[in-house]
C-alpha cells in the first residue's frame, strides 16, 4: 500500500460520511419545537457537508486502481468474526456521491412539509445515513444492519408524509423489502459458519469471505437467498409490485430518494455480492436474470405507456430503466458491468429530476392525471423546457448521459448475449413512447383545462434545485470519462474473480468469444 | 462443604424473604405512608442484587458448586439469573408503582407478592435438584397467580387469575409428573454430584430408555408452559389482557427468565447427556412457537394480546438457542434479558395508554399517540422496533446470536422458519405503529383519559430504551459477559 | 397370606367406594364412597410399610379433603337431585373408546420391561422417624421454603380477600405518586 492511501487511512472520512448525516437527524430532533424554522437550515447544511465531504472522497480517490480505499476496520467480536470494515472501490464511490448529491436536493425540495416537520427532517437525515452506511459496508454483518435499518426512516416518510393511501403503500414497501432481507440474514449466517468451517473461526468480513470456496450447491441457495433480497429492491421483474405505489404514495423527496438512490442499493448489491461470493451460481444462472431483466424492460415500458396518472408512469419506467442495469450486470462483460453502473448513475439523476417535476406540477394543482394537463409549455416554458431535456436524457439521446450507460449496456450485453440485447433494444424505443407521449400530452397544443392557465412556471427555488441535476446530466453525457475510469477497474477485478473460479471467459471485441459455449452451459 | 457458604448460596432469598416479612409486619404495626414500601422493598431487592453480583463476581466459572445437600447451585448461572431477576423486579415495581399504590392498604401485599416472585425466579434458576426446582416454581407461580387477579372489580381480572392458576396448577403437576419418571429412570432428583443425574446419565448406557424419555417429554411440557411456548400456550393472552396493566409487564418478563433459566439447566446441564433426545424436539416447540405466535398475533385487535402472542413467538425465538445445547445458553440470557426489558417497557406504555388497572387495551386507544404523547409513542416504537429485530436494537442482536447458534447446530431449516415469521412479525408490530403515527382517532371515540406517566414509569422506559440501544448497537460486551454464565 | 388377604378385601372396598362416587345420585353417598376409597389406600400404604404416607392420606385426604368436599356438598344443597340429562351426546362412546384404547396401551406397555433405570428408591423404610431425618437434614432447605409458600398463601387470601369495590382509589391521582415524591 502506498503513502497516500495510507495518509488517507488516517482519517476516517467514510465514518464521518455516515455519521454526519446521523448527527444532523440528531440535531434537527433536538431544536426546539418553537424553533421550528431552523429545521430545513440545519439539515441541508448537514447534508451540503456530507456533499462536500464525498466530494473530498472523490478527490483524494486513487484513480485506476483496483481493489478497496480508505479501508477502516475496527474488530467488534471475534468470536462471531464481526467487524465494523468499511471501504469503498469506484462503484460505491459512484453511488455514495450519487446519494450525498441527491440529499439536498430532495431536502430542499421539501418545503412543502408542514405537519411534523421536524420529525421529517430527521427522518430523511438517518435514511441518508442508513443508506450510506449500506454503500460502503465491508462487513456482511454491518452492511445487513444498515439495509434494515433504513427501511425504518423510508417507512415513516412514506407513511406519514405520503399521499391518500400512505398506509398500504408504506406498509407493502416494508414487507416486501424484510422478506427478501430476512432470507438474506438466514443466508449471511450460513455463509460466515460456512466460512467457519474452512477458516477456522466465523467471519463476516467481505474481504475474507472472497477466499472462502463454497462449493456449488451452496453457492446456489446463497445466490437464491441474496439475489431475492436484491431482486426486490431493484426491482426484478416479477417482484417489482411494491414499486408503483410506493413510488406514488411517497411525498416528492420521497419518490426521488426512492428512486434515485434505493434502488441502487439492490443493483449494488447483486454486483458487490452475488457476482463476487457465488460466482459460479452467478455465470450459471445468467440465463434467468437475463431473461427477467428484458421482462422487467419491455414489461415496465409498455405499462408506463399506458399510465394516466404521471407519478406511476415514471414509477413505472424506473421499472424498465433499472432492467437495463441487471441486464447490464449479468452480461458479464467489461462493457455491460461499466454500462450497469453508469446506467445506475444517471438513472437517479434523471428520474429523481422526473419526480422533482411531477411533485412540483402536483404542488401546483394537486393532481397527477395526465388528463388534467396540456398545453402547458404556452404557460409554463421553462418547466416545460426542463420535462423535456431529462425526458431526452431519460430515453438515451446523445449527448446527454442517459445515451452512455445504455449504449455501454447493450454494446456489453449483445457481445455475451446478443439475443437479449436485441429485444432490449425495444425497450429504448418504449420509452421514447410513453416519455414524449405524456410530454406531448401534457405540454404541447392549446390549454384545455382553464384551471392550468394561471399556473406559474418554476421560481428560483426551484430552478435552483434542478440546475445542478440538469448540469450533472449534461456532464456525464458529453464526459463520462472521469466516472467511467473509476468504475473499471472495480469492474474488471469481479471479471477477474470470475475468470478465475470459474471456467466462463470474458467476451471481447476482437476476440472471438466463445459465445455459444457459454451460454449452453447448464 | 464449606460452612460460610452455605447460608451465602441462599442468600438472595434470604435477604427477599426477610424484606417481604419486614415489609408485612411493619404495614400490620405501623401502617406507613406508601414511600416506607418502596423504601423496604427497594433495600430487598438491592441486597439481592448485591449478593448475587458477588455471587458472580466469586462463583462465575471458578469455584462453582453445590449446597444443602446438593439442593442449590452456585454457579454464573445463577448469579446472573439473579443479576437479571433482582433489578427486573425492581423495574417491575416502578412500572406498578401508582397500581400498587392505588390499592390502598393492600398496596403492601402487592409488593411483597413481587418480591416472592423473583425470590422463587432466583430458585429455579439456582436449583440443583428438582424438589427444590419444583418448590421455587410454585413459590414463582403462586405469587404471578395472585398478581394475575389482584385489582378484583372486573370479572375478567378473575379470570384471568382463574385460568392461570388453574392451567399453571396443570403444568405444575405435568412437571411433578415428569420429576417422577425420571426419578424412576435414574434413581435421584439431584442434579449433580455422585449418583445426581447428570452423573448417572453420563456414566450408563440405558438400552430402554422409555420411563426417562417420557419424563424428560413430560418435564419439556410442564416448562414449556411456564414460557408459553405453543402449543402450551392457551393461557397466555387471556391472563395477559385480564391481569391488571400494571402488573402485567413484570409477569411476562419474569415468567419468561425464571421459565427459561429452569428449561436452560435442566436440559443443558441435568440432561445434556440425552441432547440428541431433546434438542429435536425442542426446536420443533421453536418452530411451532414462532408460527403459530406469529400467525395469531396478525389477527389481533388488542395490544395487550398482539404483545401475548408475540411473546409466544420471542419463546420461539429463544428456544432455537437452546438446541445448539450449552453453547447456545449465552445466547439465550442475551435474548432473555434485552427481550425481558423490552416486553418490560412494552407494557409499562400500554399501562399508561389503557389504564394501570384496565384489562384491554384495543387498537383504538392507541389511535393518534404520536400526537397526545409523543415520549411514550417513542419509547413503544423502539420497543416495537426491538421486537421486530430491526438493527440498532438489541432485538436484533438477539436475534442474529440465536440464529447463529442455530445454524452452528445444524438447524437451518428452524432458523429459516424462524426468519419467515420475523417477517410476518413486521406486520403486527407496525400495525402499533401506524396506530400511534398514522391513524387518527376516531371521532367521538371514548379515548382514556390522557396518558399519566408516573416518575417510576418513566424511569422503566429510560431504561428500557437506553438498554435496548446500548445492547443493539454494541451488544458484544454483554455478550461476551454472558458466555461465562453457564450452568455448572 | 394375610397381606393378600387384606388386599383383596381393601381392594373391593376401594373399587366399590369409586363406583359409588360415580353412581351415587345423592352426592353425599358420593363423598362417602370416594372416602371408603381413600381409606382403604391408605390401608395399602401400611401394608407395604409406608405408615407416614398412610397418616397423611387419612389425614389430609380422608380428614380435610373430604371435610371441605361436603362443606361445599351441604352449601350447594344435598337435596338438589343431580341432572343426568347429557349435554354431549358423543362423550360416552367417546369415553369407552378411550377406555379401551387406554386398556390397550397399558397390555402393550405392560409386555416390554422398559423400565431399566436405576436400582430401585433409598430405603423401604417410610417410617415416620425415618421420614423426620430426611425432612431435617438432607431435605432442610425445600422443606423451609416451603414457608414462603405458607407466606404466599397468606399475604394472597389477605389481599384478595380484603377487596372492597371502592376501596380502591379511582385510578388517575395515585395518592402518594412516587417514593421519593411523597412528604
Amino acid at each position: 500500500m502506498d503513502a497516500p492511501l495510507r495518509a488517507a487511512m488516517d482519517f476516517p472520512i467514510l465514518s464521518v460520511i455516515v455519521l454526519l448525516p446521523a448527527v444532523g437527524g440528531l440535531m434537527v430532533l433536538a431544536l426546539p419545537r418553537r424553533r421550528g424554522e431552523l429545521v430545513l437550515p440545519v439539515a441541508l447544511a448537514l447534508s451540503l457537508i456530507t456533499l462536500g465531504a464525498a466530494c473530498w472522497l472523490l478527490a483524494s480517490f486513487e484513480t485506476g486502481v483496483a481493489g478497496f480505499q480508505f479501508e477502516e476496520q475496527v474488530i467488534w467480536y471475534e468470536p462471531w468474526g464481526v467487524s465494523y470494515h468499511l471501504g469503498v472501490d469506484g462503484i460505491s464511490l459512484l453511488m455514495v456521491l450519487l446519494t450525498a448529491f441527491l440529499f439536498p436536493i430532495a431536502l430542499l425540495a421539501s418545503t412543502s412539509i408542514t405537519t411534523r416537520v421536524r420529525g421529517y427532517f430527521a427522518s430523511m437525515l438517518f435514511l441518508e445515513a442508513g443508506i450510506l452506511g449500506v454503500f460502503v459496508a465491508l462487513d456482511l454483518l454491518v452492511f445487513f444492519a444498515f439495509w434494515e435499518v433504513m427501511l425504518v426512516p423510508m417507512y415513516f416518510i412514506i407513511g406519514i408524509w405520503g399521499g391518500e393511501r400512505r398506509i398500504y403503500a408504506a406498509l407493502k414497501f416494508f414487507l416486501f423489502t424484510a422478506l427478501g432481507s430476512a432470507l438474506m440474514l438466514a443466508g449471511i449466517l450460513a455463509l460466515a459458519l460456512t466460512a467457519g468451517d474452512q477458516l477456522g473461526r466465523p467471519t463476516f468480513d467481505f474481504v475474507e469471505l472472497l477466499g472462502v470456496d463454497l462449493g456449488r450447491a451452496a453457492q446456489f441457495w446463497l445466490f437464491g437467498a441474496f439475489a431475492l433480497s436484491f431482486g426486490i429492491k431493484v426491482p426484478v421483474f416479477p417482484l417489482h409490485t411494491w414499486l408503483p405505489d410506493a413510488h406514488v404514495e411517497a411525498p416528492t423527496a420521497g419518490s426521488v430518494i426512492l428512486a434515485g438512490v434505493l434502488l441502487k442499493m439492490g443493483a449494488y448489491g447483486l454486483i458487490r455480492f452475488n457476482l463476487t461470493l457465488f460466482p459460479e451460481a452467478t455465470v450459471d444462472l445468467v440465463p434467468l436474470l437475463a431473461v427477467l431483466a428484458v421482462i422487467g424492460i419491455i414489461y415496465g415500458a409498455v405499462v408506463a405507456t399506458v399510465q394516466k396518472d404521471i407519478k406511476r408512469l415514471v414509477a413505472y419506467s424506473s421499472v424498465s430503466h433499472l432492467g437495463f442495469v441487471v441486464l447490464g450486470i449479468f452480461a458479464l462483460t467489461s462493457q455491460g458491468l461499466q454500462g450497469g453502473v453508469i446506467q445506475m448513475v444517471n438513472h437517479g439523476l434523471t428520474t429523481g429530476a422526473l419526480f422533482l417535476l411531477v411533485g412540483m406540477i402536483y404542488e401546483r394543482r394537486h393532481t397527477r392525471q395526465i388528463a388534467d394537463y396540456g398545453g402547458l409549455a404556452t404557460v409554463m416554458p421553462l418547466f416545460a423546457g426542463a420535462f423535456l431535456f431529462v425526458s431526452l436524457a431519460s430515453i438515451g439521446l446523445p449527448p446527454l448521459n442517459g445515451f452512455v450507460g445504455e449504449f455501454l449496456v447493450l454494446l456489453g450485453s449483445y457481445l455475451s448475449l446478443p439475443g437479449y440485447a436485441v429485444a432490449a433494444s425495444l425497450g429504448v424505443v418504449l420509452a421514447a413512447v410513453y416519455l414524449l407521449w405524456a410530454y406531448q400530452r401534457m405540454f404541447t397544443g392549446p390549454i384545455t383545462v382553464e384551471a392550468n392557465r394561471g399556473l406559474a412556471d418554476l421560481g428560483f427555488r426551484e430552478v435552483a434545485l434542478l440546475a445542478p441535476i440538469v448540469a450533472l446530466v449534461l456532464f456525464l453525457g458529453i464526459f463520462p470519462k472521469p466516472a467511467l475510469d473509476r468504475v473499471e477497474p472495480a469492474v474488471q477485478g469481479i471479471l477477474d474473480r470470475i475468470e478465475m473460479t470459474t471456467d466462463y471467459q470474458v467476451p471481447q471485441f476482437g476476440i472471438e468469444a466463445d459465445l455459444p459455449e457459454a451460454e449452453a452451459r447448464p | 462443604m464449606n460452612g460460610s457458604l452455605t447460608f451465602l448460596s441462599v442468600a438472595p432469598e434470604i435477604a427477599l424473604a426477610a424484606a417481604v416479612v419486614l415489609l408485612l409486619l411493619v404495614e400490620v404495626t405501623f401502617k406507613p405512608r406508601a414511600w416506607a414500601w418502596a423504601v423496604v422493598a427497594g433495600a430487598g431487592l438491592a441486597a439481592g442484587t448485591a449478593l448475587s453480583a458477588w455471587q458472580w463476581v466469586a462463583h462465575r466459572g471458578a469455584d462453582t458448586g453445590t449446597f444443602w445437600n446438593g439442593m442449590i447451585a452456585v454457579d454464573g448461572f445463577a448469579a446472573l439469573a439473579g443479576l437479571l431477576v433482582f433489578p427486573l423486579a425492581g423495574l417491575g415495581l416502578m412500572s406498578a408503582w401508582r397500581l400498587a399504590a392505588s390499592q390502598g392498604r393492600r398496596g403492601a401485599e402487592f409488593i411483597a407478592l413481587v418480591l416472592l416472585a423473583a425470590a422463587g425466579a432466583h430458585l429455579m434458576a439456582a436449583a440443583a435438584d428438582f424438589i427444590m426446582l419444583f418448590i421455587g416454581l410454585e413459590v414463582f407461580s403462586l405469587s404471578l397467580y395472585v398478581l394475575a387477579g389482584f385489582t378484583r372489580e372486573r370479572v375478567d381480572a378473575d379470570e384471568a387469575s382463574l385460568k392461570y392458576f388453574l392451567l399453571g396448577a396443570f403444568a405444575s403437576a405435568v412437571f411433578l409428573y415428569g420429576v417422577a419418571l425420571v426419578f424412576a429412570a435414574t434413581g435421584s432428583t439431584t442434579f449433580y454430584g455422585d449418583g445426581g443425574i447428570a452423573d448417572y446419565l453420563a456414566g450408563t448406557v440405558i438400552f430402554r430408555p422409555g420411563v426417562l424419555l417420557a419424563g424428560l417429554a413430560l418435564l419439556l411440557v410442564g416448562l414449556a408452559f411456564k414460557v408459553s411456548a405453543a402449543p402450551f400456550h392457551v393461557w397466555a393472552p387471556d391472563v395477559y389482557q385480564g391481569a391488571p396493566g400494571g402488573v402485567t409487564g413484570f409477569l411476562a418478563a419474569a415468567a419468561k427468565v425464571a421459565g427459561f433459566a429452569a428449561l436452560a439447566r435442566v436440559l443443558t446441564a441435568v440432561l445434556g447427556a440425552r441432547a440428541d433426545d431433546w434438542v429435536p424436539a425442542v426446536a420443533v416447540l421453536a418452530a411451532a412457537s414462532v408460527v403459530v405466535g406469529t400467525l395469531l398475533a396478525i389477527v389481533q385487535d388488542d395490544v395487550k394480546r398482539l404483545l401475548a402472542y408475540s411473546s409466544v413467538a420471542h419463546a420461539g425465538f429463544i428456544l432455537t438457542a437452546l438446541v445448539a445445547g450449552r453453547g447456545g445458553v449465552g445466547d439465550m440470557w442475551f435474548y432473555l434479558a434485552t427481550y425481558a426489558v423490552q416486553v418490560l417497557g412494552a407494557f409499562t406504555v400500554a399501562a399508561a395508554v389503557s389504564g394501570d388497572r384496565a384489562g384491554r387495551s384495543p387498537l383504538a386507544h392507541w389511535a393518534g399517540l404520536g400526537r397526545r404523547a409523543p415520549w411514550l409513542a417513542a419509547a413503544m416504537t423502539l420497543m416495537l422496533l426491538a421486537m421486530a429485530g430491526i438493527p440498532l436494537t438489541a432485538g436484533f442482536a438477539g436475534k442474529v446470536a440465536v440464529f447463529r447458534a442455530a445454524i452452528d447446530a445444524g438447524y437451518l431449516w428452524l432458523v429459516i422458519v424462524a426468519v419467515l415469521a420475523t417477517v410476518a412479525g413486521l406486520f403486527f408490530y407496525l400495525r402499533v405503529i401506524v396506530a400511534m403515527y398514522l391513524a387518527s382517532p376516531e371521532e367521538g371515540a371514548s379515548l382514556p383519559a390522557s396518558p399519566a406517566v408516573g416518575w417510576g414509569a418513566r424511569f422503566v422506559l429510560a431504561v428500557a430504551a437506553a438498554a435496548t440501544l446500548v445492547f443493539g448497537i454494541a451488544p458484544w460486551p454483554l455478550l461476551e459477559v454472558l458466555r461465562d454464565a453457564l450452568p455448572l | 397370606m394375610v397381606e393378600l388377604v387384606l388386599f383383596i378385601i381393601f381392594g373391593l372396598a376401594a373399587l366399590f367406594g369409586a363406583v359409588t362416587t360415580v353412581w351415587a345420585r345423592n352426592p353425599v353417598y358420593s363423598a362417602l364412597g370416594l372416602m371408603l376409597t381413600l381409606f382403604s389406600v391408605a390401608v395399602f400404604y401400611v401394608s407395604n410399610g409406608a405408615q407416614f404416607v398412610a397418616a397423611v392420606q387419612v389425614i389430609v385426604y380422608a380428614g380435610a379433603v373430604m371435610t371441605l368436599f361436603l362443606f361445599v356438598i351441604m352449601l350447594v344443597g344435598v337435596d338438589r337431585a343431580e341432572d343426568r340429562r347429557e349435554n354431549l351426546p358423543v362423550q360416552r362412546p367417546l369415553a369407552l373408546g378411550l377406555l379401551v384404547l387406554f386398556g390397550a396401551g397399558v397390555l402393550v406397555a405392560g409386555r416390554f420391561a422398559w423400565v431399566t433405570g436405576a436400582e430401585g428408591g433409598r430405603g423401604a423404610e417410610g417410617t415416620v422417624e425415618a421420614l423426620g431425618s430426611e425432612l431435617f437434614r438432607r431435605w432442610v432447605l425445600p422443606f423451609e421454603l416451603t414457608a414462603l409458600l405458607l407466606i404466599i398463601a397468606a399475604a394472597g387470601t389477605v389481599a384478595l380477600g380484603l377487596f372492597r369495590r371502592g376501596e380502591a382509589e379511582g385510578g388517575d391521582e395515585g395518592e402518594a405518586g412516587e417514593g421519593e415524591e411523597a412528604p
